[in-house]
């Protein structure tokens, strides 16, 4: 306590002259990003990721409609993953025919009459539908 | 893993023998230790509390009642899988847990969803008692949704040796006489008419929507092929979109039964593991 | 990958709780609070707070305002800002030195912006003396600037950055004030004018908003609603327009409105926060002879 006491006192004598900036460096850089909005990037880490051609190109058209229409849309999906993502991660999981056939299924459920049947997510109020 | 362990532990200790001065006070001692450790549970820092048991059990290996609040501790700090993953290098041998540490070690193995491992563990080891064991193994069977199992080991248990066990006899009767929904009769109601699968598994809603997106893409795709035959695009692009609705929603009929047994499974399990939890 | 994991943080525990059993120089009271200091100074945070928690338990009072102060620092490296706040606050109030008890508010004050709560900030601000000495009173300035361009309030912002400089810079305010006009612009973006220019022509409101990529995007996705409609219109009906190309047109209709809208006001946001990044570029940039 005597200490630092001390290196205040000293430091403030020196100071009389006002020629000094009182706030350090390390203390304005550690304010400067306060305020600047870091971009949230949504990856979809998953749809890089393909075992075969078929993949590739369901992958491709889900960047594609992400890109493109959906960015486009308001929210109007109900759920969290998306119907899209559901889609996809659905098609790679159990192939073409039964993995569409779940994503049909999830296009039908989409329609925000059953509240109580799924958790809410806090971050984005979304219902929580994870792919089983 | 192990091997590397035991050569810091004793690389340290030796290291500290040399260092150590006589200090008249030593707030890393048993003593001190112990009385900080206590404070930190009373004061609900169970994460922190973690350190300061593992340094009492280093300092005192032969108290077995600590390594009970040991692994206690990890539970409450809610990280019972790190607890086991300690419990099984403390002891690489479930044979040789002492009757001390038997129940936490079996409790840990369960909150980890290791029923075989517990299955295992439970009929080999012999410092618990038969009504304990009965216990544990019929709740591993309850939490995996074996229900006829849970019973049989439920019924083995003496009711007045350990009272409790109504209580699970009776939830898991209950979840016997449950009514499931059968997925084959869902997936056949919706293949005759689209959506009733649903309407039978209670996902009435979801059903009504089924049919009215069948319903409006077929007709769409009716109208198209009766203004321009087979050669109508607008024809074959709703014939398969409600081509597509209607597979899928007897794939999803299918899955609403089963997801609608899984909740009655999971309410029942929640049951047992509310009395399980609280009365351990 | 995740079993390796586990046993890992197995063997840390392990390493951790016995190093300070064995680590034969740490041991009583007072070693043990050097022992802390140490820590910190090697960046341990976690582990300093633990061991000043020993401190604070077994010395029944000595101490601590350092140990206050310190697990204040320990938490504000740590970015836990709101529990960085609560200890400065406590190591206000033990402390009796009031020079310390000034640098003490700053870092409060620091904490709180640093965890958005701009008025609380701006409270703890207030709670300074009047009669600070000029190195204070600059310091004051510069949180001042911080917490009242959190709030939005620029002009007041403007006054207490450039008295935040020392009185040699002139450069430097002239630089300043030539940031903050060009805010004014920035303001003038009216995220209600783009949802309506969007509105009229889709893709306008967003192009407005200098979102070029998104503008194109909206139009011609519009456009190729609208040219379906026609199509439709002519070849099927109005009828059949309505119930298969009108529901998917107005999604993306008003989904392109809110859009621009949405779009408009991220940019605002973005561009004041480049232009307080720039502010404080500036302040790290002045001279200090």
């Amino acid at each position: 306590m005597g200490k630092k006491t001390f290196i205040i006192l000293a430091f403030q004598i020196s100071l009389f002259n006002f020629f000094v900036t009182a706030q350090s460096l390390p203390e304005v850089k550690a304010h400067q990003k306060l305020m600047v909005e870091e971009e949230e990037k949504e990856e979809y880490e998953f749809a890089r990721e393909s075992k075969n051609e078929v993949e590739m190109v369901f992958s491709g058209l889900f960047l594609g409609y992400k890109k493109f229409i959906s960015s486009q849309d308001g929210n109007t999906c109900v759920f969290t993953p998306s119907c899209s993502e559901y889609a996809l991660m659905s098609i790679k999981k159990h192939g073409i025919i039964l993995g569409t056939a779940n994503a049909f299924d999830r296009l039908t459920r989409c329609n925000g009459l059953s509240p109580e049947k799924y958790r809410k997510d806090p971050e984005s109020t979304l219902m929580i539908d994870k792919l089983e | 893993m192990r091997n590397i362990i035991t050569f810091f532990i004793f690389s340290i200790f030796s290291l500290s023998s040399h260092f150590t001065p006589c200090a008249a006070q030593d707030l890393y001692d048993y003593e001190h230790t112990k009385a900080f450790a206590e404070h930190l549970l009373g004061t609900r820092q169970y994460s922190l509390a973690i350190s300061e048991y593992e340094r009492l059990v280093f300092l005192k290996p032969e108290d077995k009642n600590l390594q009970r609040t040991l692994f206690s501790t990890y539970i409450r700090a809610e990280n019972s899988a790190l607890g086991l993953k300690r419990a099984q290098l403390m002891y690489p041998l479930q044979e040789r847990i002492p009757a001390e540490v038997a129940p936490i070690y079996a409790f840990m193995l369960l909150k980890n969803k290791a029923f075989d491992k517990a299955k295992d563990f439970l009929t080999n080891e012999n410092t618990l008692s038969k009504e304990d064991k009965f216990l544990f193994l019929g709740t591993s069977n309850a939490l995996n949704h074996d229900w006829e199992d849970a019973l049989v080991y439920y019924n083995k248990v003496a009711t007045d040796q350990k009272p409790i066990v109504a209580n699970y006899r009776e939830i898991t009767e209950l979840a016997l006489q449950q009514k499931y929904k059968s997925p084959a009769l869902a997936t056949g109601l919706s293949i005759l008419i689209p959506g009733a699968g649903k309407v039978y598994t209670r996902d009435w809603k979801d059903g009504l929507v089924a049919l009215l997106f069948v319903g409006t893409t077929a007709w769409q795709a009716h109208r198209g092929f009766s203004r321009s035959g087979t050669k109508s695009v607008r024809g074959w692009i709703f014939a398969s979109v409600s081509t597509a609705f209607y597979i899928g929603n007897i794939f999803g009929s299918h899955k609403s039964a089963k997801f609608y047994n899984q909740r009655l499974n999971e309410h029942s399990q929640r049951e047992i593991e509310r009395i399980f939890y609280t009365n351990f | 990958m995740n079993i390796v994991k586990e046993k890992l943080s197995v063997f840390f525990i392990l390493i951790f709780s016995l190093l300070g059993a064995t680590k034969g120089h740490t041991q009583d009271l007072h070693q043990t609070f050097a022992f802390a200091n140490e820590l910190i100074e090697s960046e341990q945070y976690e582990r300093a707070l633990l061991t000043f928690h020993r401190v604070l338990f077994f010395g029944k009072g000595s101490y601590q305002e350092e140990i206050f102060h310190q697990m204040g620092t320990c938490y504000y490296e740590l970015q836990d800002f709101e529990n960085a706040a609560r200890y400065y606050d406590l190591a206000y109030f033990a402390e009796k030195n009031d020079s310390i008890k000034i640098e003490l508010t700053f870092k409060k004050t620091s904490s709180l912006l640093l965890n958005k709560d701009y008025g609380y900030a701006q409270i703890e601000l207030f709670n300074l003396p009047d009669n600070l000495n000029p190195y204070f009173s600059q310091k004051r300035n510069f949180y001042e600037g911080i917490t009242y361009f959190g709030l939005g309030n620029f002009t007041e912002s403007e006054k207490k950055f450039l008295r935040a400089l020392p009185s040699g810079n002139a450069e430097e305010k002239e630089e300043i004030k030539q940031i903050f006009k060009n805010l004014e612009k920035v303001e003038k973006i009216s995220p209600k004018k783009a949802r309506i220019l969007s509105m009229f022509i889709p893709g306008l409101g967003q192009v407005y908003a200098g979102d070029w990529r998104n503008g194109l995007n909206s139009f011609l996705l519009n456009a190729g609603f609208a040219v379906l409609a026609v199509q439709t219109a002519f070849q099927y009906s109005i009828w059949d327009v309505a119930i298969s190309i009108l529901p998917w047109y107005q999604r993306y209709h008003m989904g392109g409105y809110m859009g621009a809208e949405r779009i408009a006001y991220e940019k605002i946001e973005r561009e004041k926060g480049l232009i307080y990044s720039e502010i404080l570029e500036v302040i790290s940039e002045t001279k200090t002879d």
